[in-house]
């Protein structure tokens, strides 16, 4: 058989005696029917399953030494396959094997069989037909190759989402351990301050208004010190209930509780914090209030701790419909990969950042982290709902405070 | 910071049948518990406070040089508490009778703080009468 391409509608002849091979591609290729001519019966086992049409053999080339191999292609065809082959019979050498092959259409499969001699018409219709059969056999090995594709495709989807769904999962298991260790640090944290000052005040009151009982001598000493005592303890009450949280955010509102804490952060950091807030910011509702200040707690607290930058400006814009914080610094940033990887799955930041985003996520609202050198840039942004016609037309006013501020 | 000797003087009562006044050293990170304690024993009678130290570490070099007949400590300290003040103050031979004071003595295991060497656990909320009375107690003790 020649080299050139087989399409998979061509019809391959087999007929290696006498003149039945030329007439046959003739005939059919008169016919607008694509025709090549095998050699042997391994030029058919090359074309299956799905390389040809169908076959025409002629009866006295089931003889030969390849057929054993044919039959074996032939039978180990895909679902979808049923190779035609039209078998010529009469008119040649026959044995008594072809015979009984032919005649038991085994282990050939799809056979037809033709008496020679026989008209072309016959031929022909013979050949269309079993074209026809056989592109059926072509739609459903494509429909069953398109499912599989598709399978191929959900599989791989659902095996995507559920490595997403995986690390989420571990990112979130992560987040729930961080937020129960600073849980516990803050307890911690509020434990000490109890017992570090407000307890030890109380006690050492307790003494010394005891020791006035058991003595009279120092009377006047231990008064003045009990006052001075029962002084620092409502001061240092008020700083921590404060900084828990202000009672100003809810008594009067962002601004306010914005620029007593940044006033206080300045002072105990040694940080230089600038405050933009609007003229005329007005109220927001409490969940917006509380969480404008809780993320700019937040941010601040990341700045102190890990930037070293000496400076920090706190942006907040708004209008009808939302509140802009942005929160820069300008110390030494947060490396690429952290970053990237925050931004692709939420994952290798600490608790604070990660905790701002479930803040803004809960709200439905925005939140961006820029800059990996010269510093860190966070903004968020947060739908603020129905609310009153505040006005925010007047030029943000600004409030610098640093540690060195009187 | 060391503090040695103490500001506080002491009156002389005998009530141990001699007339003597028991030394103290008080341990306390708190500057106001610590003034509050010194005034409190001087005001008891029959002690004279000889030194106060704000950590175990301190407390530690005070008692060496001091060799009071009582030292007070307290519980929470930063660095090395109260009772691992006491251990150490028993592992280096420093026989002083120690008094645990603590915010809430209910905190430690009392078995834990005996084993440590600690002759009493006295809590700062149960006033002062009790703490008086158990530093009498065992300096008695430790006298006999």
């Amino acid at each position: 058989m020649s080299n050139q391409t087989i399409s998979d509608m061509d019809v391959l002849v087999l007929a290696p005696f006498g003149k039945d091979s030329v007439l046959i591609e003739n005939v059919l290729q008169e016919s607008g029917v694509q025709v090549r001519v095998a050699n042997t019966a391994l030029d058919l086992v090359a074309v299956i399953p799905d390389r040809a049409g169908a076959a025409i053999v002629a009866e006295e080339a089931l003889a030969e030494e390849h057929m054993p191999e044919l039959a074996r292609k032939l039978e180990a065809q895909p679902t979808w396959s049923d190779f035609p082959m039209i078998v010529l019979t009469g008119g040649g050498v026959s044995t008594a094997a072809t015979e009984f092959a032919v005649r038991a259409r085994a282990p050939l499969g799809n056979v037809t069989l033709l008496e020679r001699p026989l008209r072309a018409a016959t031929m022909i219709s013979a050949v269309r037909s079993a074209l026809s059969a056989r592109r059926r056999q072509y739609e459903i090995r494509n429909h069953l190759q398109e499912r599989e594709r598709a399978e191929q495709a959900l599989r791989s989807a659902r095996d995507a989402l559920e490595s997403i769904v995986e690390e989420r999962t571990a990112a979130l298991r992560r987040l729930s351990a961080q937020l129960l260790r600073v849980q516990d640090d803050e307890r911690r944290r509020i434990a000490r301050e109890l017992h570090d000052s407000l307890g030890q005040y109380l006690a050492a009151a307790k003494i010394n208004l005891d020791t006035m009982a058991l003595s009279r001598d120092d009377v006047d000493d231990c008064f003045r010190e009990v006052q001075g005592i029962i002084d620092r303890a409502i001061s240092e009450t008020r700083t921590l209930s404060h900084l828990l949280h202000p009672p100003l955010l809810d008594a009067t509102g962002f601004a306010s509780a914005a620029s007593w804490y940044v006033q206080g952060y300045a002072k105990r950091s040694g940080i230089e914090a600038s405050l933009q807030l609007p003229d005329d910011l007005g109220r927001l509702s409490v969940t917006v209030e509380t969480a404008l200040f809780r993320i700019m707690q937040e941010a601040l607290t990341n700045v102190h701790r890990h930037s070293g930058s000496p400076r920090v400006d706190i942006t907040l814009t708004a209008d009808e419909r939302t509140a802009a914080l942005t929160v820069r610094d300008y110390g030494k940033g947060i490396p690429e990969p952290v970053l990237s990887g925050f931004r692709k799955s939420g994952i290798n930041v600490g608790v604070g950042l990660a905790g701002i985003r479930e803040r803004v996520k809960e709200l439905g609202g925005s939140f961006e982290i820029q800059g990996s050198g010269g510093g860190t840039t966070l903004k968020v942004s947060i739908p603020v709902g129905e609310r009153g016609r505040n006005v925010f037309a007047g030029p943000p006013s600004s409030q610098i405070y640093s540690s060195f501020a009187t | 910071m060391l503090i040695a000797p103490s500001k506080c003087g002491g009156h002389r009562i005998s009530f141990f049948g001699a007339d003597v006044l028991k030394s103290v050293v008080i341990v306390d990170d708190s500057e106001l518990m610590r003034h509050a304690l010194c005034r409190l024993f001087r005001a008891a009678g029959g002690f004279r406070v000889v030194g106060e130290a704000s950590d175990g570490l301190e407390a530690l070099e005070l008692v060496r040089q001091l060799k009071p007949d009582l030292v007070i400590l307290d519980l929470c300290m930063p660095g090395m508490n109260g009772l691992d003040t006491a251990r150490e103050l028993r592992r280096l031979e420093l026989p002083a009778p120690v008094i645990l004071y603590s915010m809430n003595a209910d905190d430690i295991a009392a078995p834990e703080a005996f084993a440590a060497g600690v002759a009493a656990l006295v809590s700062k909320v149960e006033g002062i009468k009790t703490l008086i009375t158990k530093a009498r107690v065992v300096l008695d003790r430790s006298c006999a």
